[in-house]
């Protein structure tokens, strides 16, 4: 067992939980959050799949991706928020 | 400087610039938008005559680096985006703004659009996975950024509804490329064929499919769509329906041309996906009392059809399917813009959007509705219109196979559109007296001329098909 | 050490779940900021200290940030439906998790990229490798990026809203801030400038200085007019602006978009890093802070 394989089941595991929470959750900022996990675990998967712990081989093009995806996530979450805020404001007038 | 770099590059600085001086906004969409429509076709003849070309960013050549690839079907698209974005920037530009809000509201609109006009560019060039990835996050957020215009509740949980659901899709794809990733250790579009050939290959694809179904809006994961299309401002609506569904489908397109022999499940997956959405959304739309739902479900029924072209089609070699699907994609575009324009002068006319008060007295059938009806002739697909030509490559593409039971399926979604259809184009020409309090003929003309350049752009595409039949054969070699 | 990646990895998924289950909203957040950090903690098991510090400032800090003014704004959670339908869709999800697990288990995972990199090092003008992707070899992913960011920012200013006007902490955030502030500017040039040969880059310096911005703003010493709203603006949106007319500049010079020209490539990309820094920092910061014109505690 090397520590790739348990960074594995850890990523498929956080994406497993996202999904679950994600098809039964209604509320806003819950989703949000599991969206958020959703791509954790997906970068915990990209990450390990570019770690080879065996040959000392680390691959940098998918820690580039995981580092733009982390970028982006928090662009997309915070326009998420402040469209959930918004719609609280509206239902409050 | 080359026509792929400033296709990609001059709206991206446009946007940024139209955000920071909001009152030469106008100025800078329109002239940028007719500049990319320049260079489009600028591209688009280069492609033509000298063929697909491929061009190295930075000079790092696949698969490390990341490479722009303009063939054929890429040039299509680009010059279908740039025609659309021309004819909806022209209407923006000629409304007068009526009150403050809706001044602000216009303001906010050009480096929306530019920035969803940068994204979509790059997402027709780009031959990397992961980067396709990225394209699809800008063009999200600015989409949904066009769905929020409006600022009505409505439109704001449409938009909410519309940013979650694309960000799944994202996560979808991303996950997709990741396993991509995973199985041949590397990320461009060349590997497409090897992961065909592989279980976890065929997985990876089956998750990027699943997310590009989510961004077209593809039945069952269509939800989100009709709420945002229908609630959006008119123009910005146009610009969701005709362009930035296409972008996913477009994609599903280029992978499944070439993926080849090995993506015959996903296609088949489609087909059927694409049979559900041709049906789902015709009912819909023959249901429906709001105009603009109407029109947003045609969408998720022309969506269905052309993910079903895409479906039946082989790879680049063994079927000229897949260019019934491009023509489709095309003609279709051309006509919904149209059809939202005018369906937003109409609705600005009678001062609502319900069919069953479409019934009019006062008021001749004008130039709006004109439009509306040569639009909704190019999608049912009557000759001698766009989506005529698109029907019939398809329909002879089938009959050479000898597929009766999709032939059988495709007219009858072609009856379906003509019987939805007809519910409008039928009653804007009955007399009645539902016109509301609220109705005027409001004192501006881009509308109608946008509108109906469209829609003029959608039938003389019909007499002049060859041109983009020819563009379509240039595919790398 | 491989008991020490399980007992991180059991507490990583113990953390998601707390996070995504909690009823209380503050106990959810704050599991979700432990859970970033423990991720953060996993990176660095996985040789990526690079994503590791940005997961750390990102992922969690700001996200993180931006959860708890969510929070407090949308009130507590409404109580929902919940019973047979979780436990089934419980069920489904473990299955399709252990379905992943497997197939990114036994996926071979061939070497390309890596040993791709290692040759093209030399000319990339960098020495630290996720550097040289990110800013040379794929830069068009790292400009679209930015340009995500810009779609983002020009979205929260679509929706105005809220502005967050900060109550006053009191006596304490004087010398907090005066003397976080500049170390963060320290860490954040430090972090930028050994990026090219170090972990560090554009993106964990913006972030840093993007904390240290919003704690300023908090602390009720940054001002929040129209004026510093719009100049922190220009700032977001100049980022994208100069890396767009780089990679147009380098075109005519090189003739290829984005390739720098040869011997000068450090100083093409310090340079474009320099510029994303700042306006990384000022976009993440107006995506906390908002541009909108009510202020609302």
């Amino acid at each position: 067992m090397t520590p790739d394989l348990v960074y594995h089941v850890t990523g498929a595991g956080l994406i497993g939980v996202a999904l679950w929470r994600l098809s039964t959750c209604r509320d806003m900022l819950r989703r949000i959050m599991a969206l958020n996990v959703l791509a954790v675990g997906i970068a915990m998967l990209l990450l390990a799949t570019g770690h080879d712990a065996v040959a000392a081989i680390t691959d940098p093009v998918p820690q580039a991706f995981v580092l733009t995806g982390i970028v982006v996530l928090v662009a997309v979450t915070a326009a998420l928020l402040a469209l959930a805020e918004q719609l609280e404001d509206k239902a409050d007038e | 400087m080359s026509e792929t770099s400033l296709l990609v590059s001059l709206p991206l600085v446009a946007a940024l610039f139209a955000a920071l001086a909001p009152k030469a906004a106008a100025m800078t969409g329109l002239i940028v938008t007719l500049g990319n429509a320049a260079m489009a076709g600028l591209l688009a003849h280069r492609v033509g005559t000298t063929g697909a070309a491929s061009e190295a960013l930075g000079g790092w050549t696949a698969p490390l680096g990341i490479e722009f690839t303009a063939d054929g079907l890429a040039a299509l698209m680009l010059v279908m985006t740039a025609l659309v974005g021309l004819g909806v920037s022209v209407q923006v530009a000629g409304t007068y703004p009526r009150e403050p809000c809706a001044a602000h509201q216009r303001a906010a609109f050009w480096p929306l659009w530019l920035a969803t006009l940068g994204a979509m560019n790059a997402l027709f060039l780009s031959a990397d996975l992961f980067n396709l990835y990225v394209t699809f996050e800008i063009l999200g957020l600015a989409a949904v950024g066009l769905t929020a215009l409006s600022g009505t509740r409505t439109a704001l949980r449409a938009a909410f509804d519309y940013l979650s659901a694309g960000l799944a899709g994202s996560l979808l794809l991303l996950l997709g490329v990741a396993l991509a990733y995973a199985a041949v250790g590397r990320v461009d579009l060349e590997i497409v064929p090897a992961l065909a050939a592989s279980a976890e290959g065929r997985i990876a694809l089956g998750l990027i499919f699943a997310g590009l179904a989510v961004k077209a809006a593809l039945f069952p994961l269509h939800f989100w769509m009709p709420p945002a299309h229908s609630s959006a401002a008119p123009a910005a609506s146009a610009l969701l329906s005709a362009l930035v569904v296409k972008a996913a489908i477009y994609v599903a397109l280029r992978l499944s041309i070439e993926g080849g022999a090995g993506a015959e499940m996903l296609r088949a997956a489609l087909a059927f996906a694409g049979t559900g959405a041709m049906l789902w959304g015709a009912w819909h739309a023959l249901r429906t009392d709001r105009l603009k739902l109407l029109v947003a479900h045609s969408t998720v029924a022309q969506v269905g059809l052309i993910a079903l072209a895409v479906g039946l089609s082989g790879d680049a070699t063994d079927s000229t399917l897949w260019q019934a699907a491009a023509l489709l994609m095309l003609s279709h575009a051309l006509a919904k813009a149209a059809m939202f324009l005018a369906v937003g002068r109409i609705a600005e006319e009678l001062g609502h959007d319900r069919i069953s008060g479409l019934n009019r007295q006062d008021l001749r059938p004008g130039a709006a509705e004109f439009a509306f009806a040569i639009a909704a002739i190019s999608i049912i697909g009557l000759p001698p219109t766009a989506g005529f030509v698109g029907k019939w490559v398809l329909l002879d593409g089938l009959i050479d196979r000898g597929a009766w039971h999709w032939i059988a399926l495709v007219l009858f979604g072609t009856v379906l559109s003509a019987a939805y259809l007809s519910r409008v184009v039928s009653r804007c020409l009955r007399g009645g007296p539902h016109v509301a309090p609220g109705a005027r003929r409001v004192a501006w003309r881009a509308g109608d001329v946008a509108a109906l350049g469209l829609a003029t752009a959608a039938l003389a595409l019909g007499l002049a098909s060859a041109l983009p039949l020819t563009l379509l054969e240039a595919t790398p070699t | 050490m491989i008991a020490f990646d399980i007992v991180l990895a059991v507490g990583i998924v113990f953390c998601a779940v707390c996070a995504l289950t909690r009823r209380d909203r503050m106990a959810s957040i704050a599991a979700f900021i432990v859970l970033g950090l423990l991720v953060a903690l996993s990176w660095i098991r996985l040789a990526a200290p690079d994503v590791a510090l940005a997961e750390a400032a990102i992922g969690a800090g700001l996200t993180g940030a931006l959860l708890l003014r969510a929070a407090q704004r949308l009130g507590p959670l409404r109580p929902e439906a919940g019973g047979r339908l979780a436990v089934s869709t419980a069920i489904v999800a473990a299955g399709l998790g252990c379905g992943l697990a497997w197939v990114f288990a036994v996926a071979p995972a061939p070497v390309v990229y890596a040993p791709l990199v290692t040759e093209r090092l030399e000319m990339s003008g960098v020495t630290n490798p996720v550097t040289a992707v990110l800013l040379n070899f794929r830069a068009w992913d790292t400009l679209l990026e930015i340009a995500v960011l810009v779609a983002a920012l020009l979205l929260v200013s679509l929706l105005g809203g809220r502005r967050i006007v900060p109550a006053h902490l009191g006596e304490l955030t004087l010398p907090f801030a005066r003397i976080v502030t500049p170390v963060a500017i320290l860490i954040a040039g430090h972090l930028l400038w050994q990026g090219s040969s170090a972990p560090g880059g554009a993106f964990q310096a913006g972030a840093v200085l993007a904390g240290a911005m919003i704690g300023l703003v908090l602390a009720g010493h940054a001002h929040t007019g129209a004026a510093v709203v719009r100049s922190a603006l220009i700032l977001g949106l100049s980022g994208l602006a100069v890396f767009v007319l780089a990679a147009l500049g380098s075109e005519v010079l090189t003739g290829h978009f984005l390739g720098y020209p040869v011997g000068a490539e450090k100083i093409w990309i310090i340079g474009i890093e320099a510029a994303l820094t700042l306006s990384i920092a000022a976009t993440l910061c107006l995506l906390f802070t908002g541009l909108g014109q009510r202020k609302v505690r």
